[in-house]
């Protein structure tokens, strides 16, 4: 007997039983038998085989069963979108029962199903419930309106729904105008520039109308309607808040938020002269300390829409410092919020009791709200100035605490401090320099570090001090590394006669012992500031520092006014703009403004712009710019004749110096080609080191240019892995097909061979073995160079790669499309048949440069009719960027161009059969409103043109 | 004393009024029959417009039915549920979906269609009634519009249709009608039920 036995079955199952069930003529089994449907459907067990015969108990007097089938559509039609269609006529008979709940639930259910072939006949009963005389009925029927247009917006415009939408802004009930007024908002939000919400001073008046009588929902649609609002003058703008300022007082928060919201925009109109301004302020403050008395995680939303509001317009809640004093039992996010706040809000006129609490704070047992703390404390004096001294010596006492973790905080505010107020409170470094050793974190070592370096003269034994963390240089954080570099370089310049030694030694330490790139090159660059010229040196390493400045991480202005306008949203508790975590992807940078003082990117050390940096790496055309000129523009440096100034300038060299770095200088710098760019090029971190010019005193540019140049010119040649574009897998065989065998894949040019990458996915129940593989006669005789090697058998649910090699030595037939390619997969239980379509660039060869000459030869010789001309849109690429993404691909730029502010690029490459193409490419950069590439294709023959375009647009998107 | 009389004469009235129901009504009447019929046809057929005018409701307002539409009719000795099918494209191929639990199949032809409707017709009419939920069934033709001048004549229709082979085995009806003349519907529809009625009886002994 066969295995085949197991497949038959005597047991019918549930759906089958379900199914009997839904067909009897016994009503309340019917019922059953649906509510058995639902049961099984929320559970997850895929009952949509059971459509028909739930939609059709759907006409029936029961409500309770027409909720149920509806739910059950709900749910469903989407997986049955064809067969929906027998559910319209119950929908519009629904939409003209007598009954305005079924009514209302006919229509909400049509706008939950989402299914586009249905929606062209929903649009009449959705008409009629528009007008309905039931405001039940109608303010579902807004909300469905929504709904549908998301799903056909093209539909609803021409059906004329918006504008019944927008009459009924103007209803009589409040209800359907604030779902109206929803609707409106959702479908405006989607279509920016509909104009939809175009509200003026009559429309807003039935607002404000409908808002008292509303719902709390529908006061928030109103409220969040009225902040998009533009009023004309500031007349209007104070009627309006008068209007909105009862919801203040309203139980619900999020409404709270939301009156809040408006009434922050529109302040913005307001005179400060105004009485009624001062008024506002004053009614403000007292619903938002109210926010702070509900449960934790509603304050915390609170705290982040008040930091929000503070930073806007401190004066709303500055006499209400007591209410964000932490206390005892608050969860931690909670305090950390408020502790934020209460800086904020700190002026001379409460410091006083400000930093009484910190101090208080200070002394908890909660790490990082004590540490949290200590640090609030040197922000409280670098903002209020006549505080300084008295956080000063609350940071002294808490320093003599001993506690580990509050010592290091202090010291690095204390830098802070320094940094806001120089040579004011030198007099505590000798406190500092106590608790050195006590001292493990990278950033309260690289704080004292730069305390120690910054003040060197005043500290007899800074060069003790410093030569002991140099012992255990290479375990430090690079935080410590580089502070420790700059700091000792500090000290070499202030006290030159005694730390030679140790300046050489730190230097050799950064420059040939560490792999950092970022500590190397500040120690190359220091190095050479030493040599050539110390007193440069000395007045760009010991320059003046611009004061740090009061707030560091206050939101910056234009972000900020737009997340007031997102008050009440998850932007405002974010601090984010929504676009930032609704469509998910883009860069998200805020808060963090310029970094603090003292910490690792302090200014005087290199400022990394590396802007040129991607440009300086890519590919160069051999032709027509010359290389120096180039690099020029690059770095926006004069080098002119650059080559023969000396390299090591004698003047004015401190004593010493000139002898210690002298030697290791000529064999870094030595003669141009080989010094800094070979030894730098050959590095595997080579990318780093581009930005660095940027801050060289312009003496030293012609000696350091020419080793950049050198450094440049190699990155060129190596610092873009070259690689061919290669297009993700997709499934060229479905397993529907294929008895279970499902394969994807895509073809790919690796170093000179083509290969087929293929995934094979074994999904019936059996295993699979003996794979082969054969190809039609294609256009470019493709065949695979060796069987299929799959050795081990496919068990089922198993995946495996397969790499096959191709070469183009097989029967040509000319396919069409041109790319096709027709290929049979056996195995074990069946032949399989499918095509393909192959990336025509896998076949250009490597040897497709042509020479100068030749190319316009060739480019004269083909006929003009060959010509074909494309559009490559909406391509950002400079013209070097372009050589070199296509260079990857083995196109090849045999010339470049310069015509009128165009870049003309001259291409060539080979096909694997020997057609050439030339191309002719047109960039115009700088060119914003213009960014579509100009695409000439020149070919012997004329079919492959198409798709060498293709490869081009597909190569330069990617 | 009061109280007592006041009680008696209550249980008297409730035994007159037994009385009076059994003697003049034997209880409530009893319901009329229900029986479930599927109706089919193509678009433009008038399917809706016969049933709504049965039904004696207006046809102002008639759209084609996308979908299915479950109505009443009430007639003098029963009541028929008719599940009334679409006859649009997208809506035929479910059809046979909706056939179970129908004890008889109405089918609404146009008279006065094209070629390629009526042969369109046919093959529908076919393959519902070789559908193996209706193949037992009685069956009602209404071949309607036959108030336009383009309209078949009952004997065409027979042989277009190629009834008398097809219906071997069944019971069936073939009934000329237009909207105009409801009589013609109803009489088809009378006849339609007495069918009914017969095979209920047949069967009703073999059920118990």
């Amino acid at each position: 007997m066969t295995d085949s036995k197991y497949f038959t079955t005597t047991k019918k199952g549930e759906i089958f039983e379900l199914k009997a069930e839904l067909n009897s003529d016994k009503k309340e089994k019917k019922k059953e038998a649906v509510k058995k449907v639902i049961a099984s459907m929320t559970v997850g067990k895929d009952v949509s085989a059971l459509f028909p015969d739930v939609v059709n108990c759907m006409q029936t007097d029961n409500l309770e069963l027409k909720k149920l089938v509806y739910l059950y559509l709900m749910n469903y039609a989407k997986s049955q979108p064809d067969m929906a269609i027998m559910a319209v006529n119950t929908f519009v008979k629904d939409c003209e029962d007598p009954n305005p709940l079924i009514r209302a639930l006919a229509v909400r259910t049509m706008g939950c199903i989402r299914v586009d072939k249905i929606t062209e006949y929903l649009c009449e009963p959705l008409r009629k419930c528009l007008k309905d005389e039931d405001p039940y009925v109608r303010k579902t029927a807004a909300v469905c309106v929504a709904k549908l247009h998301d799903i056909n917006a093209q539909l609803v415009e021409d059906q004329g729904f918006l504008d019944t939408l927008k009459d009924l802004i103007s209803d009589s009930n409040p209800m359907v105008v604030a779902n109206a007024v929803a609707a409106l908002s959702e479908i405006a939000e989607s279509h920016p520039n509909s104009n939809l919400l175009d509200l003026n001073f009559q429309t807003i008046n039935k607002l404000l109308t409908a808002l008292n009588e509303c719902t709390e929902w529908g006061q928030i649609f109103i409220l969040d309607c009225l902040a998009n609002y533009s009023p004309k003058d500031d007349r209007e703008a104070q009627s309006i808040c008068e209007r909105v300022t009862p919801r203040l007082s309203h139980a619900n928060s999020a409404v709270v938020l939301s009156a809040v919201k408006v009434l922050m925009k529109f302040m913005e109109m307001l005179s400060k002269d105004l009485d009624y301004y001062g008024t506002l302020l004053k009614k403000l403050a007292p619903p938002l300390v109210t926010l702070l008395s509900a449960e934790p995680e509603l304050q915390y939303v609170a705290l982040r829409n008040i930091n929000l509001i503070v930073q806007k317009r401190p004066e709303i809640l500055k006499h209400e410092m007591k209410v964000f004093f932490v206390k005892y039992n608050d969860p931690i996010y909670v305090k950390l919020e408020k502790l934020d706040i209460m800086i904020r809000l700190a002026s001379q006129a409460n410091i006083a009791q400000v930093l009484a609490e910190l101090k208080e704070y200070a002394t908890e047992v909660d790490v990082d709200f004590v540490r949290k703390a200590v640090r609030a404390i040197g922000r409280c004096a670098i903002k209020v100035e006549q505080s300084a001294e008295r956080c000063v010596s609350t940071l002294l006492d808490l320093i003599q605490t001993k506690v580990n973790y509050v010592v290091q905080e202090a010291i690095v505010v204390i830098k802070d401090i320094f940094r806001k107020y120089p040579n004011k409170y030198e007099s505590v470094i000798a406190t500092l320099c106590e608790n050195l050793d006590s001292l493990d974190e990278p950033e309260a070592r690289a704080a004292m570090i730069w305390i120690v370096g910054e003040y060197a003269e005043r500290i007899d034994n800074a060069d003790e001090l410093l030569e002991s963390f140099l012992e255990g240089f290479h375990d430090e954080s690079t935080q410590v590394q580089l502070q420790l570099l700059t700091a000792i370089v500090k000290l070499f310049l202030k006290k030159p006669t005694e730390t030679q030694e140790l300046v050489q030694q730190v230097l050799s330490l950064a420059t040939q012992d560490s792999d950092n790139p970022d500590l190397r090159d500040r120690g190359y660059i220091y190095w050479r500031l030493l040599s050539t010229d110390p007193v440069a040196a000395k007045e760009v390493v010991l320059a003046e520092k611009p004061l740090i400045s009061e707030e560091t991480d206050l939101i910056e202005p234009t972000l900020l006014d737009e997340l007031i306008c997102h008050i009440g949203t998850l932007a405002s508790v974010y601090h984010k703009p929504p676009s930032a975590f609704v469509e998910g992807s883009r860069g998200v940078q805020h808060k963090r403004l310029p970094p603090r003082s003292g910490s690792n990117e302090s200014t005087e050390s290199p400022d990394v712009t590396a802007t040129a940096a991607p440009q300086a790496a890519e590919q160069q055309p051999a032709v027509i710019p010359s290389q120096g000129d180039l690099l020029g523009d690059l770095l926006n440096l004069d080098l002119g004749p650059s080559v023969n100034v000396p390299p090591i300038p004698s003047s004015t060299v401190q004593m010493g110096a000139m002898d210690l770095l002298g030697g290791g200088l000529d064999s870094l710098m030595g003669d141009e080609t080989e010094g800094l760019g070979g030894d730098l090029g050959g590095s595997p971190a080579i990318g780093a080191g581009y930005g660095t010019p940027a801050v060289m005193p312009a003496s030293l540019n012609a000696t350091v240019g020419g080793g950049l140049g050198d450094l440049f010119d190699l990155a060129g040649g190596m610092g873009v892995p070259s690689g061919s574009y290669v297009a993700p897998k997709t499934i060229w065989l479905p397993a529907a097909k294929a008895k279970g065998l499902e394969i994807s894949g895509t073809f790919s040019r690796r170093m000179g061979h083509i290969y087929m990458d293929l995934t094979l996915m074994n999904k019936a129940m059996q295993v699979m073995s003996d794979f082969a593989i054969q190809f039609n006669k294609n256009s470019f005789g493709m065949v695979p160079a060796a069987p299929l090697q799959i050795n081990a058998p496919l068990t089922p649910n198993q995946t495996i790669e397969a790499s096959l090699l191709l070469h183009t030595v097989g029967a040509v037939m000319k396919m069409d499309p041109l790319t096709n390619l027709q290929v049979a997969v056996k195995n074990n239980i069946d032949v399989f048949y499918f095509s393909c379509l192959y990336p025509i660039n896998i076949l250009f060869l490597e040897e497709g440069k042509l020479d100068r000459q030749i190319f316009l030869a060739t480019w004269k010789d083909i006929p003009n009719e060959n010509e074909v001309q494309f559009q490559i849109k909406d391509c950002h690429l400079s013209a070097d960027a372009v050589t070199d993404k296509l260079f990857n691909n083995n196109i090849f730029t045999v010339a470049k161009r310069n015509v009128e502010g165009q870049d003309m690029l001259y291409q060539s490459l080979k096909l694997s059969n020997g057609i050439w193409v030339l191309a002719e490419l047109r960039i115009q950069p700088g060119n914003p409103n213009y960014t579509d590439l100009e695409l000439s294709l020149k070919c012997r023959a004329a079919g492959v043109t198409q798709h060498v375009f293709q490869a081009y647009e597909i190569m330069l998107k990617n | 004393m009061g109280q007592c009389l006041e009680l008696s004469a209550a249980v008297c009235r409730i035994g007159v009024y037994s009385c009076f129901r059994t003697l003049c009504c034997k209880g409530p009447p009893s319901p009329r029959t229900e029986y479930d019929v599927v109706c089919v046809g193509l678009t433009g057929s008038g399917k809706s417009s016969l049933l709504t005018q049965l039904c004696s409701e207006s046809t102002d307002s008639i759209i084609p039915t996308t979908g299915f539409r479950i109505k009443a009719v009430p007639f003098q000795n029963a009541i028929l549920n008719v599940k009334e099918l679409g006859g649009a494209d997208n809506i035929r191929k479910y059809w046979s979906r909706y056939y179970q639990g129908s004890q008889g199949v109405a089918f609404v032809l146009d008279s006065a269609s094209s070629e390629d409707d009526l042969e369109m017709a046919r093959n529908e009419l076919h393959s519902a009634l070789q559908h193996p939920q209706l193949c037992t069934l009685p069956f009602l033709i209404l071949a309607n519009h036959q108030d336009k001048p383009a309209a078949r004549s009952l004997q065409e229709i027979k042989k277009y249709f190629e009834l008398e082979p097809l219906a071997r085995g069944h019971r069936w009806i073939l009934q000329p009608c237009s909207v105009e003349n409801m009589d013609a519907v109803k009489e088809g529809f009378n006849q339609f039920i007495n069918l009914l009625e017969e095979i209920d009886h047949e069967n009703t002994p073999g059920r118990l």
